[in-house]
């Protein structure tokens, strides 16, 4: 096979091409028309006179510069107005209709400015005294290739010139003798060959030895764990060494006339590994290169596997950083702890008071019981709230109330806000539908913004210290909440960057928190903004969709 | 908390009112009235240093007792300095509760 573009064409240097036409019927035509050739054909003569010229030959270097598929024999059996380009059909009609009226062996000439991607064309037309058909007319094209222009074309031209360069596993495959069977068998009468083929089963072994790789790039020699392409090029029943069903599949896309097939498939390395892939073939049809059938892999076992590494690491991540807040809020914990704890002790000791006097109280001495088992089952419960937000956890998403998922972290941070001296300002929409979600990463990313907006406030003082935490509904189909303080706020310029990573303002602050709450919210197929509100401060605003099930809008 | 100390109080033999909040307690209150008023730190509203405050101009003489979670030697400092009694922190030792509760009401045993 030549190569895509001889040498001269590429360097831009006029390139020859030979056409030859019958115009037997066509200057029949001219006979009949009221003007014979020369300038000033009305349009529609000049189609009628086209349609009726054949292509007798046409030379490699005509299919090249004209951008033609290698197939003479379809070259020939179309019409010149669909191989030529439109700008150039007048002038070439014009010059046949011309040699009507001259005689054997005259040249004539014709100029085209461009013609598609050719510049400075010049047709040269004339008919030969000792051909054997005297209405036998030759055109020889020449022409300048517009090189830019002809590497866009290149580009977009179909596989032959793009199996080395594209970074998918491509084979070329010869599926012609297969086509073939295919022809007998459909002039036998076959229509169902999935119901031929249960009953012959043997076909598809023998399709996959008759179709055979011509030419296979570099990445399907390594996603085959071959040295060497020449190990490819063989008939393709290696292709489906673990899927004969696959053969079979792709057999019965061919027989039905299909252009492409895809399915997912599992592929024998030669080196013994088992690859998961998604399998796409894709058939010629008339026009196109029909010794070239084309199969891509695209391998999915690395995809997959990587993908599900990236799970990993941000579940480890968001559970570092879940651990990271819990850490700092070790003093809010134990102080929420020691509540329960120490009204059991109080009123354990109270009981023992009571059941040492003479006369004891027997009633207040149940009821005390009774509270100390009401306080203990509260330590328990904050525990059990600690130890799910410390957990490793696989994420579950159900239907939430996203207020109460702010009430619940908010009584995280509460012993540390009121520490601080810092006044948390509800205002929660009670109508607010629910979304859908994990209901402890929420939960993290609202603490997380509590946390940011508690340490932000430390710069101001006491009695100014406001967090404003607020539920409502954006638009139809969505749920939001913001959190508001009253600090120094977050420079606008920053304003994008806080979000992603190592983005802190706090000396000893690793800045991942809020790369975790992006992360969160976008996993709920939300999203989070950090803004400078009006009112002073740092405002961050989280938007999530509301559950569609239950969505009254 | 605040039920259980008031039932810790009963069984030592006193009388006690609980109030939820230093408003409430300021609403109920007159010179003579109580013999001795012991307070959260933490209290929704006015904070239990700021009721302190507010008892020296009503009744200086009423001793009161400031009860916390944090062990924090800095706010007991500032209790103690603005005339607290004493400065406890939870959980609270009953012993040690009622030692300065007889203390501040003047007795030397608490009724049977």
């Amino acid at each position: 096979m030549p190569s895509p573009l001889a040498p001269e064409m590429s360097r831009g240097r006029p390139a020859a091409a030979y056409w030859q036409f019958d115009v037997a019927d066509a200057w029949a035509l001219l006979d009949t028309s009221v003007t014979k050739g020369g300038p000033g054909w009305a349009r529609d003569g000049f189609e009628r006179f086209l349609a009726r010229v054949r292509i007798v030959a046409v030379s490699e270097a005509a299919l090249l510069l004209f951008d033609l598929p290698w197939d003479r024999a379809r070259v020939t059996a179309r019409p010149i107005g669909s191989l030529w380009p439109e700008s150039g059909l007048a002038a070439l009609s014009d010059l046949l209709a011309s040699l009507a009226n001259a005689e054997a062996d005259t040249i004539l000439t014709r100029q085209i400015d461009r013609m598609d991607r050719l510049t400075d064309v010049v047709l040269t037309g004339w008919r030969s005294s000792d051909a054997p058909n005297p209405l036998l007319v030759s055109v020889s094209v020449q022409a300048t290739l517009d090189s830019r222009e002809a590497l866009l074309a290149f580009e977009e031209s179909p596989p032959r010139s793009l199996i080395s360069s594209l970074p998918i596993p491509l084979w070329h495959v010869d599926a012609r003798a297969a086509g073939r069977v295919f022809d007998r068998l459909r002039a036998d009468g076959v229509t169902d060959l999935d119901d031929y083929l249960s009953r012959r089963p043997d076909l598809v072994e023998v399709a996959c030895e008759i179709v055979v790789v011509t030419e296979a790039n570099r990445d399907a020699v390594e996603l085959m764990g071959a040295g060497d392409p020449s190990e490819l090029l063989r008939p393709v029943s290696y292709l489906f060494s673990m899927a004969r069903e696959t053969a079979r599949r792709v057999m019965l896309a061919h027989f039905a006339g299909q252009r492409n097939h895809t399915e997912q498939a599992k592929v024998r390395t030669f080196d013994g590994r088992v690859r998961d892939v998604l399998l796409l073939v894709t058939f010629p049809v008339p026009g196109e290169q029909l010794d070239t059938t084309l199969v891509m892999m695209i391998d999915n076992t690395a995809r997959l596997e990587a993908e599900a590494r990236l799970r990993q690491i941000e579940a480890d991540f968001s559970h570092a950083a879940r651990l990271s807040t819990l850490g700092q809020m070790t003093a809010s914990i134990a102080h929420e702890i020691k509540q329960p704890l120490s009204a059991i002790l109080t009123n354990a000791e109270t009981s023992l008071r009571w059941l040492a006097k003479a006369d004891p109280n027997l009633p207040k001495v149940t009821q005390l019981a009774e509270r100390i088992a009401a306080s203990a089952q509260r330590a328990a419960d904050i525990i059990a709230r600690i130890q799910d937000m410390a957990g490793k956890r696989q994420p579950r998403h159900v239907q939430l109330d996203l207020n109460e998922v702010i009430r619940e972290a908010l009584n995280f941070v509460r012993h540390d806000s009121e520490e601080r001296s810092i006044h948390v300002r509800l205002k929660l929409d009670e109508d607010l539908p629910p979304t859908i979600g994990e209901r402890i990463q929420l939960q993290q990313v609202v603490v997380n913004l509590l946390v940011n907006s508690a340490q932000a406030l430390e710069a101001v003082a006491p009695e100014e210290r406001e967090i404003y935490v607020a539920t409502y509904r954006e638009e139809p189909g969505s749920v939001a909440f913001s959190i508001r303080d009253s600090g120094p706020g977050i420079p606008a310029a920053d304003l994008d960057r806080v979000f992603g990573g190592f983005f802190s303002t706090k000396e000893a602050g690793m800045g991942i928190g809020l790369t975790i709450c992006q992360s969160i919210v976008a996993a709920h197929r939300g999203v989070i903004t950090a803004l400078q509100p009006p009112a002073g401060g740092a405002e961050f605003r989280v938007v999530l969709p509301a559950d569609p099930r239950t969505s009254q809008d | 908390m605040r039920d259980a100390l008031a039932d810790l109080i009963e069984v030592f033999g006193f009388e006690a009112r609980a109030f939820g909040s230093s408003e409430s307690f300021l609403a109920a209150h007159a010179p003579g009235l109580f013999g001795c008023l012991i307070t959260d730190l933490n209290l929704p509203g006015e904070s239990g240093l700021q009721l302190r405050q507010r008892l020296r101009a009503l009744e200086p003489s009423l001793p009161v007792i400031i009860i916390s979670a944090q062990a924090n030697p800095a706010a007991s400092a500032l209790a103690l300095s603005c005339g607290a009694l004493a400065y406890l922190t939870k959980p609270i030792n009953d012993q040690v509760l009622l030692q300065h509760l007889t203390l501040a009401l003047g007795q030397a045993t608490p009724r049977a």
